[in-house]
């Protein structure tokens, strides 16, 4: 898909999609194939599926140094390295340098992006899973932030539409915590994560089952976007996938926009602005800065999605100052950049299965085993010294090097010994849910400003109590499952020190929804609850953010909301060829 | 110096990899194309001493040697263009220790001279194998710096990832399967006949 070198300036859209990603790409696609004139604007550069991939095929031996970060990138993208995994050199390119793309931290933040067509669906971790009543009631319930003004019924539907075009793998299980989704087959689980299977069901009387991860692979016949064919079993998502076989915006959704014929992209576009009317009172476009050129351009529509990303969504929002709107625009209750959630990691436990060792495997797995959220869901599930759950991802797997190795010293025995399969390891990995609290924001910083003149973002956000007393039960009950499926050497980990909020790369929740426009920023469909045609449907939005990876329900949102424009902007068009006739 | 203990459980995760393709030919080596090597970051004599050094880990057999496969470039390399500043000056620092130490154990007074045997010896005394404790850390636990122990298990290390990382050994003598199209549980002599997957 060409992007459009020629003069847009003075073209007016009906449409304008700010971002590429996993939401932007959405808007796009059901915006232009409702029939809308739309312009999506990327900041950073073109990705070409398959094409702009470098290094799809690279073995380790074909990097210089391997695939490990070199000084060099780890010294500019500093902020990335937190990571410790985004920086090697195989996916450093997509992401962002930190020197020329600052941030401030009052309290420490990671946050993680790329800039460029695609965004973060290019190296994203493609779990996907809905969001259930459970999670849609629970702030009502609890009298926690505000209530969502969506519940399950509502998004259901769209769940299913996104599913079924972009294909999602996995394994129902009929749990109310967890809606069954529209799966292609499963991946398999391995031999030591089908004993700790076994075991678990065994032994709890509480619900907590394992089952293979929910991802974002075709398993099974092909997928609509650049022939988008079934997973090979590489392992090298991050690096783009030259069979399409992971849903990306590159592979799937731009393109579909594109076929329309009604997308016009163009990158290298940094939206700082969107332009309100105040006698409309709407907004009537949005103002950029060429990232390449640095001249400041405006272009015209009826619609505006913001899907910058949560952050640069709300970051933009708040650069939008006028007289109506002096604290930016849709700020009137106060809580545009408030309520920062991401989803807290970096606990659980690992150990070592013995017994396996005539066993292996065949391919690499980009997947991993998952237990859904079994805590607090009534009964004997319910904890009083916390709020919400969690759930955890892992794995087993033999590492490369035998255990031999360490006994020998050197000579022809560790040779032979350096080529053979290493122990069985397991390791669960839990992600917990993070209530939403004001006091964890991000803010513009007027006085350090990128070279774009543009003023940074300055971050003040942790977790709190909830999420502190939940880790406890996080690391406690990894290691008791590990510990009832006969592991050995089973240790329960709390990395203290990498705990910081954006490191989770699930950062949300600076625009949310609401019934009340005093207590939120967008209503139930989206909308910028004071200019109606502003949507906002990145992570932004987000009310609560259980504890499911939430790339998922961002698409589902995005095209509900964009599905809603389409019908208000027709029925708009209609309303003003009316108008015209009255008058002629 | 080093003792053996039930202690400490040494692990080998360390997470590099690679080497360049063409075929590194250096004094003891047995291929008999010779290419030039200059050490981007090793002073010659250390380079030297490091051709030497890692194919007492991994002697030729019926395999490639440790240097038949360029491990003593990938480890100039790497500290050269991956170590942070920091990390380079305590390996130099450690490097240059190491070769004083080995010098004096053999009673050598140039160190060009170390023959396999002396510096098998010396492995012996100062590299830890599983259960041993670092004796010389535990008298100087905050030592910033790396310990002649340490310092030989770091090496060992390098030397055995820049080897299951080379191109001929990742593709010919690991299993090797770029595009493998599928993933099951299977036993492990029918799938791989014992060797461990070049790529994970």
């Amino acid at each position: 898909m060409a992007t459009k070198t020629i003069d847009i300036s003075n073209e007016q859209f009906d449409a304008i999609v700010v971002g590429t990603g996993i939401s932007g790409g959405w808007a796009a696609k059901e915006l232009c194939e409702k029939g809308l004139k739309t312009l999506v604007l990327e900041r950073g550069r073109n990705i070409e599926h398959v094409k702009d991939y470098p290094t799809a095929h690279k073995d380790p031996w074909d990097f210089p140094n391997g695939e490990s970060a070199t000084r060099e990138t780890k010294e500019r993208k500093f902020k990335q390295h937190r990571t410790g995994y985004v920086t090697r050199e195989p996916n450093q390119h997509f992401f962002v340098d930190d020197i020329k793309h600052p941030y401030n931290e009052k309290r420490r933040f990671d946050w993680i992006r790329g800039y460029h067509v695609g965004g973060r669906s290019l190296m994203w971790g493609r779990q996907s899973y809905r969001l259930s009543d459970i999670d849609f009631e629970a702030n009502k319930k609890e009298g926690i932030g505000v209530d969502w003004p969506v519940r399950y019924k509502d998004i259901a539907p769209w769940y299913d539409k996104v599913e079924e075009f972009i294909g999602i793998s996995g394994e129902n299980l009929g749990l109310p915590q967890l809606p069954d989704q529209k799966l292609l087959k499963p991946m398999d689980l391995n031999c030591v994560e089908e004993h700790l299977k076994a075991r678990m069901s065994e032994e709890f009387d509480d619900g907590r089952l394992l089952t293979i991860g929910r991802t974002a692979h075709i398993t099974e016949g092909t997928k609509p976007g650049l022939g988008r064919v079934q997973c090979q079993y590489r392992n090298r998502c991050m690096r783009g996938c030259p069979y399409g076989a992971y849903f990306s915006s590159n592979s799937s959704t731009l393109p579909a926009a594109d076929a329309t014929g009604n997308m016009t992209l163009r990158t290298h576009s940094v939206v700082y602005e969107v332009i309100y009317d105040e006698t409309k009172q709407l907004a009537t476009g949005v103002r950029i800065i060429d990232a390449e050129t640095k001249e400041k351009i405006e272009f015209k529509a009826k619609v505006i999605f913001l899907c910058a990303s949560s952050m640069a969504s709300a970051s933009i929002l708040l650069q939008s100052k006028s007289s109506r709107f002096p604290k930016g625009l849709g700020n009137d209750s106060g809580e545009l950049g408030q309520n920062i959630m991401d989803h807290h990691f970096h606990v659980g436990a690992f150990g070592i299965a013995d017994g396996f060792e005539d066993k292996y495997y065949k391919g690499r797995r980009p997947n991993g085993l998952y237990i859904p959220r079994f805590r607090n869901l009534g009964g004997n599930t319910d904890k009083k010294e916390f709020l919400r759950g969690y759930g955890y991802q892992g794995g087993a797997s033999r590492s490369s090097i035998s255990e031999m190795v360490a006994e020998l010293k050197y000579g022809p025995k560790l040779k032979e010994a350096i080529l053979k399969p290493g122990e069985w390891n397991i390791s669960l990995l839990a992600f917990g849910e993070t209530l939403p609290d004001s006091s964890n924001r991000m803010y513009m910083n007027y006085d350090i400003k990128d070279e774009w003149g543009l003023p940074t973002i300055t971050f003040d956000a942790d977790f709190g109590k909830n999420e502190l007393a939940m880790r406890k039960d996080m690391k406690e009950q990894a290691v008791k499952m590990l510990e009832i499926a006969g592991f050995k050497n089973v240790e329960g980990y709390d990395l203290e020190n990498r705990r910081a909020m954006g490191l989770g790369i699930h950062e949300m929740g600076t625009a949310r929804m609401g019934r009340d426009p005093k207590t939120s920023v967008l209503n139930e469909h989206n909308q910028v609850h004071t200019c109606k045609n502003v949507y906002v449907t990145d992570g932004a939005f987000m009310t609560s953010s259980g504890c499911q990876n939430p790339s998922l329900t961002y698409m589902a949102f995005t095209a509900r909301a964009a599905h809603h424009a389409a019908e208000q902007f027709k029925k708009n068009l209609t309303q003003r060829k009316l108008n015209l006739k009255d008058i002629t | 110096m080093k003792r053996r203990d039930a202690i400490k459980r040494m692990g080998y995760a360390a997470g590099f990899v690679v080497i360049t393709p063409t075929i590194l030919g250096i004094l003891n080596s047995c291929t008999t194309e010779v290419a030039k090597w200059t050490p981007k970051f090793l002073m010659p004599e250390q380079a030297q001493f490091l051709i030497k050094l890692v194919n007492v880990f991994l002697p030729k057999t019926s395999l490639p040697s440790a240097t038949d496969v360029n491990v003593p470039e990938f480890i100039d390399r790497y500290v050269d263009e991956i170590f942070t500043i920091e990390d380079q000056q305590i390996f130099k620092a450690a490097f240059s220790n190491t070769m004083t130490k080995i010098s004096m154990h053999q009673g050598l007074e140039i160190l060009d001279e170390v023959e396999d045997f002396q510096i098998k010896a010396f492995l012996d005394e100062h590299l830890m194998v599983k259960d041993e404790v670092d004796i010389e850390r535990e008298a100087n636990p905050d030592f910033k710096g790396k310990t002649t122990s340490e310092f030989l298990n770091t090496i060992k290390t390098m030397t055995i990832q820049a080897y299951l990382t080379n191109e001929k050994i990742g593709e010919d003598v690991l299993a090797y399967e770029p595009i493998p199209g599928a993933y099951y549980c299977g036993d492990l002599k029918s799938l791989t006949d014992g060797k461990s997957w070049s790529l994970d």
